[in-house]
């Protein structure tokens, strides 16, 4: 089946769309990544550890000299606090971490020694007049940097690489990687897009499919649904179900085990949402679709050999308007991700770990003190993924369009 | 009594619609009676009634907007179509009477295989076995005279001509060895060299399965080659009913008679000739006069055509006719 569609001449016809095999081949590394953090590539923890100072600037950009001086300050006092408990000093220690990065096994009195060195160049430092605009700072603010990098244990060669790759898009005002953040955000949005375009597409296409062919009452009631439905404004019926739902806590009980789902902490709100007001467009269409398939002679040749209602339904007029409904699913994909970005900004969607829409929220603050790495990095994968989408979408369609050569 | 016994008796059956003007009877009390094995044609113009008749009898329309008057009968096999539930049509749907549709261009479902299709109804009327339903799609098949049948199984409606699919229709009808055969203008979307071909092949198919035929046409060369009987239609009544030859030789109805005349004909001297017609219009089925239906056409009028409407009644030992004058 699979081989013969590949060498059929709709597959020719797609493969031949250089831009669509990007794309398709773009969605397949969202895909495998989404995957990958599922199966624990990335797991929340990570995105929500600090691996260094806050907001630096990815691909391993300076920062402005005083800021590079005052974080190497906060690591100084840190240590130095910790030094100060002899009693506990391991355990004071070991809760210093930056991702990978531990204090070095090294007696207290080197850490204390070290700690003092770089407190004396620090005040040499603090005490120019414009640490700024002077590079002939520079080397000071370098030995400063070493100085503090000793003070940890040197990384294996593969746990640097991968404290690269969580540098690489610079970290956010908490010093998280930005670069986890955005790849752990690829699930979660991957996620609500193949849940909700696949439950909104379900349900408006039996909604819709039954209205048009069973026609009379059943019919009266899923337009007055849509029509209801759609006619309070998109994003308030959004809030609105967002709200509800946020802090709900359901309680039932599974073989005998109670059991309480925090409602208010999981997607559960986010689906609800969406859900409710995207099946509309799916209904619409195959309802459409329905009430011109059914008046085709091969329905009632369907009903001339004896079949039931449901049977022509469900077997011969939903398999018509397959491919509406697969368009309807990439578009209300994208629609969900999109929406899902709104919802988090203003605070109702995700709730627990990292989304695209709470990074561009988290980044409000950054962007006003000229810290573009978060909201950049959100945007643009936010970018790529919706834009390969389209152009995916879009090649299916011509491919799927016998008029279109 | 040495008569066969009917296989299928139609008594009073009125079909009406429910519109927006009001209630119109679009078949008004046609009764007859077919035999088994026998070649029944139903012909007559557009919207005589013809096609209602037999989606009347398959109850196949909707629901909703027509209904059947309380004195029709469908009697078949003991049962009264005209008031079945919906189970009992479903089992007597496809199984036992099968139809056949005018467009063979979209009688088929375009998204499944011609095997899957016929694969369905045999899965839902018969209780053969996969393999079993494979054998007897392929038989089918072959019945049909299509070549290649276990390539052609794979292949989708698109991939097949409009007489093949014709000829897969008639298959899909087949297959569960239906008593009745209903063909509702079964050739009126094929060229003519398709049209005989597809002729013959029901020819031969009833010969061999001894299906009943009810052939639904307004095409009187159809009704010539294929039928044993004909029952000629006029504004949803029955106007004539006639053994084949009979009615051909001897039309006894003026409107079967003026059918009849205006078949084209390739006589040398008619070159350039007007071809003969039928003057004046059907009368709206929402306005019926009060007499005969025919009278406002008919070269043989007299005053009293347009007072009563005559009764169906016979005038030789094989044929009805609905007239006061009929021709001799």
């Amino acid at each position: 089946m699979t081989v013969r569609w590949l060498q059929s001449r709709s597959a020719r016809k797609f493969f031949r769309h250089r831009p669509a095999v990007v794309a398709l081949v773009v969605i397949s590394l969202y895909l495998a990544v989404a995957v990958a953090v599922l199966l624990g590539g990335v797991t929340m923890e990570q995105t929500l550890e600090r691996i260094g100072p806050g907001n630096l600037p990815g691909f391993q950009g300076r920062q402005l000299a005083e800021k590079r001086v005052e974080d190497c300050a906060m690591v100084l006092d840190r240590v130095e606090k910790a030094l100060k408990r002899p009693s506990n000093l391991r355990a004071a220690l070991g809760e210093i971490r930056y991702g990978l990065l531990r204090v070095a096994d090294r007696p207290p009195e080197e850490l204390r020694a070290l700690v003092d060195q770089g407190w004396e160049i620090y005040d040499e430092l603090v005490e120019s007049p414009d640490l700024n605009a002077d590079p002939s700072l520079l080397p000071q603010i370098e030995q400063l940097e070493r100085l503090t990098g000793q003070l940890f244990a040197p990384l294996s060669g593969w746990q640097s690489l991968v404290r690269q790759f969580r540098l690489l898009l610079g970290t956010d005002r908490q010093g998280r990687s930005i670069m986890l953040r955005g790849v752990y955000s690829i699930k979660v949005a991957i996620q609500i897009g193949v849940i909700t375009a696949f439950i909104s597409v379900l349900i408006g296409s039996l909604l819709g499919a039954s209205a048009a062919f069973f026609g009379g009452w059943v019919d009266h009631v899923v337009i007055w649904l849509y029509t209801t439905l759609s006619s309070i404004p998109y994003l308030v019926l959004l809030v609105v179900l967002a709200y509800a739902f946020s802090g709900a806590v359901w309680q039932f009980s599974l073989l005998g085990r109670p059991l309480s789902v925090d409602v208010g902490n999981t997607l559960i709100p986010v689906y609800v949402a969406l859900c409710a007001t995207f099946w509309i467009g799916p209904c619409r269409v195959i309802r459409g679709e329905t009430l011109k398939i059914k008046q085709l002679e091969y329905v009632q040749a369907a009903t001339a050999t004896g079949f039931g209602r449901l049977y022509i339904l469900v077997r011969h007029i939903l398999p018509n308007a397959a491919h509406l409904m697969l368009i309807n699913f990439s578009l209300l994909f994208i629609g969900a991700i999109k929406s899902e970005v709104i919802l988090s900004f203003l605070g109702l969607g995700v709730k627990r770990g990292p989304s695209w829409g709470i990074m561009i929220s988290h980044s409000a603050q950054e962007v006003i003190n000229g810290f573009f790495w978060q909201i950049g990095a959100a945007t643009v994968f936010m970018l790529v993924l919706v834009l390969a989408f389209n152009v995916l979408t879009d090649a299916l369609q011509d491919v799927f369009d016998p008029k279109h050569l | 009594m040495d008569q066969p016994q009917p296989i299928l008796s139609v008594r009073h059956l009125s079909t009406c619609f429910r519109t927006d003007r009001g209630v119109v009877t679009a078949v008004d009390d046609v009764s007859f009676d077919l035999f088994p094995g026998e070649s029944l044609g139903i012909v007559g113009e557009s919207g005589c009634g013809k096609s209602v008749t037999s989606k009347s009898i398959m109850r196949l329309l909707p629901e909703h907007l027509s209904f059947l008057r309380p004195e029709s009968q469908i009697l078949f096999d003991g049962m009264n179509l005209a008031r079945a539930d919906e189970r009992t049509m479903r089992e007597v749907r496809g199984n036992r009477i099968a139809m056949i549709f005018q467009e063979p261009m979209t009688a088929l479902n375009p998204v499944f295989t011609i095997g899957w299709q016929l694969d369905e109804a045999l899965k839902y009327h018969t209780s053969l076995g996969r393999e079993g339903r494979r054998q007897r799609t392929i038989e089918m098949l072959r019945l049909v005279e299509i070549p290649n049948p276990e390539k052609r199984i794979r292949e989708f409606p698109h991939q097949l001509s409009g007489g093949m699919r014709q000829r897969v229709l008639i298959a899909m009808a087949l297959c569960c060895e239906p008593e009745i055969l209903i063909a509702d203008e079964p050739t009126t979307a094929l060229d003519v060299t398709i049209q005989a071909q597809i002729l013959r092949l029901m020819e031969n198919l009833k010969q061999r399965l001894g299906t009943a035929i009810v052939m639904i046409t307004h095409n009187l060369g159809v009704i010539a080659q294929t039928c044993d009987r004909v029952i000629v239609m006029y504004a949803g009544r029955i106007v004539e009913s006639a053994p084949v030859k009979q009615l051909f030789h001897q039309p006894r109805h003026p409107y079967t008679k003026a059918l009849l005349e205006s078949i084209p004909r390739m006589n040398p001297g008619d070159h350039g000739q007007r071809l003969p017609s039928i003057e004046g219009i059907v009368p709206s089925l929402y306005d019926l006069p009060p007499g005969c239906r025919f009278a406002d056409r008919c070269p043989r009028r007299q005053p009293s055509c347009v007072e009563a409407e005559p009764e169906l009644e016979p005038v030789d030992s094989a044929s009805l006719v609905r007239c006061f004058f009929p021709w001799e």
